[in-house]
């Protein structure tokens, strides 16, 4: 029970990541590579404000919003401006220069040897018990924010988006201010991720710098991919199936140390096929192009 | 699009029903089942299949060979945790209540401490050759590696007691060699002596140029090289060689025996000190080295030893409650396996001491006195 | 003072390795367009070739540089013609290119990692002949990976102006709707491109592995410094890849100096990143990269 409620868990946090990527990438066109260092930002200040200060899950929360939003306004100032491969080098800059900070800045992170005994999540004096009850407030919070990014790219927000990853000098001519609404969408998307970071916290209850690495960023990539972004049901299904296949694959009885690589390699070959034959995923609404 | 659904549902269960062969599920009376969940994938992963992996699993061999723990089947089930805390959470539930395991061989640190809340709450007791605290500081943990500090303290005997003046230390960025560093650093500062020179490398760095030039300029009479890597150790010595830098004494860790490092810095590495974990040398060439083909180092030695004593203990707990397990395990004496004769003397944390050794020309190692 | 000397000495002996790898992704970039992140996939095929060649096979440096060279660029022909070609006629934009591309890195790394293990496998072993020039010190390897990365350049320069197929090459840089107007065989264009690329990449190939031998992930980090480098450099502008590739190499080194080296990633990063914010137009950037919107 405790397995299938795990992975459950990881299919949330993961979905919210990739719906936050969806926004960012999906329908503002964002080739995002600091997506898992964001998410480790507002883990660690979660986890920072609930082990070293001692205060509750809403403090840490509120803590986790504000410093990712702080960050991911910063990284937007600098980066959205930029042309689109710009985009992707600034944010694999920024990656790089968070993950240091994890890594070295000892006094807040812990460095490598992480930060361990995070206090089981409790909300205003009632504890979130590990297992189905921390499941289930993982999925109302998935679900809740599904609803607002459906409410947003609703609105005229959402169109404007999608107006200005078509094509920037036209939405731009039409009027839009196209760095500003980027930016307002990363720093919604970022504080997302931060949400996503802080449950990631509450649920391990341990984090280190090497879980925020880019291999994690190109993992929900690869989910956004999968599931098809614009959509809502491909936010769910991507991550359902890049969690669930390889613990399938644990039961087959497939043993060697080159099963992990043989399993990586066929989500190198499945990008490629994707796009080649299936570029809006299973469920999405909107080819990568 | 239903098409397509339809084929991946197919396909998922298909893999389900090939799945339902797999030895785990298959219930056998009276097996005791081991966990291991290790790396499987990934940079380091050929290294971790020869020196954890399979010794871990040839533990297990030996003692069904010898009639498994009084007379029951062991089973180990190696599941791979990619290093990481996610998976290595998945991987524990897994193994606890599908493969309901009486125990969990679990490494490196990010894995073993996700693991350790829920092992704890499930009551199974979890062994680790990462040398993080917390392992030992829970009720249900064992360190069966020597903690860091140990190692910290060893380097920092060496260089007292050769009497150095000036050392300098290039240290990567694991929990490892961060504790060690910082151990090493107070017990030498302690003695009077002085650190001229500290360069930290990051992790998967290939280049350390920027920082033995730095080291080069602080002129050390004694060099600690940190690193838990033989490719690691061939990179340093070749980029030092490359800068003309080779002070009077070099002093590291036991990898720098790896074959890689050989293969990558040939004879760079004569004359260099280490310290290491004492593999026994008969077990190795009666019981390792013919099965395996190659030779067990400190990594595979304590590997082996970890799972060879839990279940010895096993046998003489009289029970399956796996606290009386644990507390026998912990107060087993008269063990001798890989490392020589060791227990944990009823403390979480192995008691194996770490002994300096010497790279020889031309080949081999020396053990200094 | 001499530490510092040796830092920047330092500095420029990585970047000429580097360079080789900035150029190559570079001239694939200007003229398609691609986020060629196999570049780093080519990178390394070239290397366990070049292994296989000399250590394996035991064929002497004369013969197996060039093979290694030809079978590079003829990869980077299959990728070219197996992936990106049919991605476009099928719609596929800069994205979609660059998702496969990164698809095909990873699949590269893995397949490797399977048939050659994660060790690192080796060619040659111990150290180098260095020269001296007073405190500095510098290896024979690196003077020699910094004359190949100036010769090469210097070849490609006089190739991109002088002949036809590298006149061809800049006109698609330069203008890719115009070009197949004027009579420019576009996709045969795009192929040699990627052969270009890839036998550059086949040389910092050769260089590398020589000294270090090969690993199935040597590739992945390489190409994004080899983008940074570029972008340091500034887009369109191939010497400006050479230039910031060096200037790469130099700040990495850099980052350690009078500052404790356990910075040393997050420092190089945040220079870059301060450099692009007051330069996005790269040091040499005829075009402004700038979003007007």
């Amino acid at each position: 029970m405790g397995y299938l409620v795990t992975l459950l868990t990881i299919i949330c946090i993961y979905t919210m990541l990739t719906a936050a990527m969806d926004l960012i990438l999906g329908y503002a066109g964002l080739f995002s590579f600091v997506h898992a260092a964001l998410c480790g930002i507002g883990a660690y200040s979660a986890a920072f404000v609930m082990l070293k200060l001692g205060w509750g899950l809403v403090p840490a929360t509120l803590a986790a919003f504000a410093v990712t939003a702080a960050v991911a306004q910063a990284t937007a100032a600098v980066t959205v401006r930029l042309d689109e491969h710009y985009f992707i080098l600034g944010t694999f800059c920024v990656a790089n220069v968070i993950l240091s900070i994890f890594e070295n800045w000892t006094d807040v992170t812990n460095g490598t040897s992480g930060l361990y005994g995070i206090p089981v999540a409790s909300l205003f004096g009632w504890t979130i018990a590990p297992g189905l009850p921390f499941l289930g407030f993982c999925a109302v919070l998935t679900a809740a924010v599904l609803f607002v990014k459906w409410r947003l790219v609703s609105a005229p927000l959402g169109i404007t988006l999608q107006a200005t990853r078509e094509d920037e000098i036209v939405a731009w001519v039409l009027g839009n201010n196209v760095r500003q609404v980027r930016t307002v969408i990363f720093v919604i998307g970022a504080t997302i991720t931060a949400l996503a970071g802080v449950l990631l916290a509450c649920f391990l209850r341990y984090l280190d710098p090497t879980s925020f690495d880019f291999s994690f960023t190109i993992l929900i990539w690869a989910a956004l991919f999968v599931g098809g972004s614009v959509g809502t049901l491909g936010t769910i299904v991507g991550p359902a199936i890049l969690v669930l296949f390889p613990e399938a694959l644990r039961f087959v009885g497939l043993s060697g140390p080159h099963v992990a690589n043989v399993q990586q390699a066929l989500y190198g070959l499945l990008l490629i096929l994707l796009m080649m034959f299936r570029p809006q995923g299973f469920f999405g609404h909107h080819s990568v192009r | 699009m239903k098409k397509t659904r339809l084929w991946f549902g197919i396909a998922i269960g298909a893999l389900l029903a090939l799945g339902s062969r797999h030895p785990a599920w298959a219930q056998q009376k009276g097996e005791i089942k081991i966990g291991l969940s290790q790396i499987a994938s990934g940079v380091a992963a050929d290294y971790w299949a020869r020196q954890v992996n399979k010794p871990a699993l040839l533990a297990i061999d030996d003692a069904n060979e010898k009639g498994g723990v009084n007379g029951r089947k062991v089973v180990g089930i190696l599941e791979d945790n990619q290093g990481s805390a996610t998976t290595g959470a998945a991987v524990a539930h897994k193994l606890i209540e599908i493969d309901k395991v009486s125990m969990i061989f679990v490494a490196p640190t990010p894995a073993v401490l996700a693991t350790l809340p829920i092992a704890e709450s499930a009551h199974v007791p979890v062994i680790s050759t990462s040398i993080s605290p917390k392992v030992s500081a829970s009720p249900w943990g064992a360190l069966a590696q020597p903690p860091a500090d140990r190692q910290g303290l060893a380097y920092a005997k060496f260089v007292i007691e050769h009497k150095f003046q000036r050392v300098a230390d290039l240290t990567g960025q694991s929990d490892s060699d961060t504790i060690a560093s910082k151990a090493f650093h107070d017990a030498v500062s302690k003695a009077g002596i002085k650190v001229v020179d500290t360069e930290t490398y990051e992790v998967n760095a290939q280049d350390f140029t920027a920082q033995l030039t730095k080291i080069r300029a602080a002129n050390p009479d004694c060099l600690l090289i940190q690193s838990l890597s033989g490719a690691t150790y061939g990179f340093v010595l070749k980029q030092m060689a490359q800068l003309g830098f080779r002070p009077p004494t070099i002093l590291t860790y036991y990898q720098i025996a790896d074959p890689q490092t050989r293969k990558l810095a040939g004879d760079l590495v004569d004359g260099i000190y280490f310290i290491e974990i004492p593999v026994d040398p008969e077990w190795n060439a009666r019981v390792f080295r013919p099965r395996m083909g190659y030779d067990a180092d400190g990594n595979g030695a304590l590997a082996y030893d970890a799972i060879a004593l839990y279940l010895d203990a096993y046998a003489t707990a009289g029970s399956d409650d796996p606290q009386k397990v644990r507390a026998a395990m912990l107060n087993y004496k008269g063990y001798k396996g890989a490392v020589g004769a060791w227990g944990y003397n009823g403390q979480p944390v192995t008691q194996v001491q770490y002994r300096v050794a010497r790279m020889k020309p031309g080949g081999g190692t020396e053990i200094v006195p | 003072m001499s530490e510092l000397a040796q830092l920047v000495l330092n500095g420029l002996t990585n970047g000429a390795v580097y360079a080789l790898m900035a150029v190559g992704f570079a001239i694939v970039f200007n003229a398609t367009h691609v986020f060629h992140l196999a570049h780093g996939a080519v990178l390394t095929f070239a290397a366990y070739c070049f292994y296989l060649l000399v250590a394996v096979a035991g064929l002497g440096l004369l013969l197996a540089v060039p093979i290694t060279v030809a079978l590079a660029a003829l990869f980077g022909c299959l990728i070219e013609l197996g992936i990106y070609a049919p991605l476009r006629a099928r719609g596929a934009g800069s994205a979609g290119l660059m998702i496969a591309s990164l698809g095909f890195l990873a699949l590269c790394q893995n397949v490797y990692a399977i048939i050659f293990s994660t060790d690192v496998l080796t060619i040659r072993s111990g150290g180098l002949a260095i020269f001296r020039l007073g405190a500095l010190t510098v290896t024979s390897l690196h003077i020699a990976d910094a004359v190949v990365a100036v010769i090469v350049f210097l070849a490609l320069q006089a190739f991109l102006t002088r002949s036809r197929h590298g006149r061809a090459i800049r006109a698609l840089a330069d203008n890719p709707q115009l070009a197949p107007v004027i009579g420019i065989e576009t996709r045969r264009t795009y192929v040699l491109v990627m052969a270009i690329g890839s036998a550059l990449a086949s040389v910092a190939a050769v260089l590398l592995t020589w000294d270090l031998g090969v690993q199935p992930t040597m590739g992945f980090l390489i190409v994004f410094f080899s983008a940074v480098a570029v972008a340091i450099g500034g887009h369109g502008y191939l010497p400006g890849a050479l230039v910031g590739a060096f200037a790469f190499g130099v700040l990495q080194q850099l980052a350690t100096w009078q500052l404790d080296s356990r910075w040393q990633g997050g420092v190089t990063f945040a220079a870059v990143l301060v450099f692009l914010a007051l330069r996005p137009q790269g040091l040499f950037g005829a075009r402004l990269n700038v979003r007007k919107a």
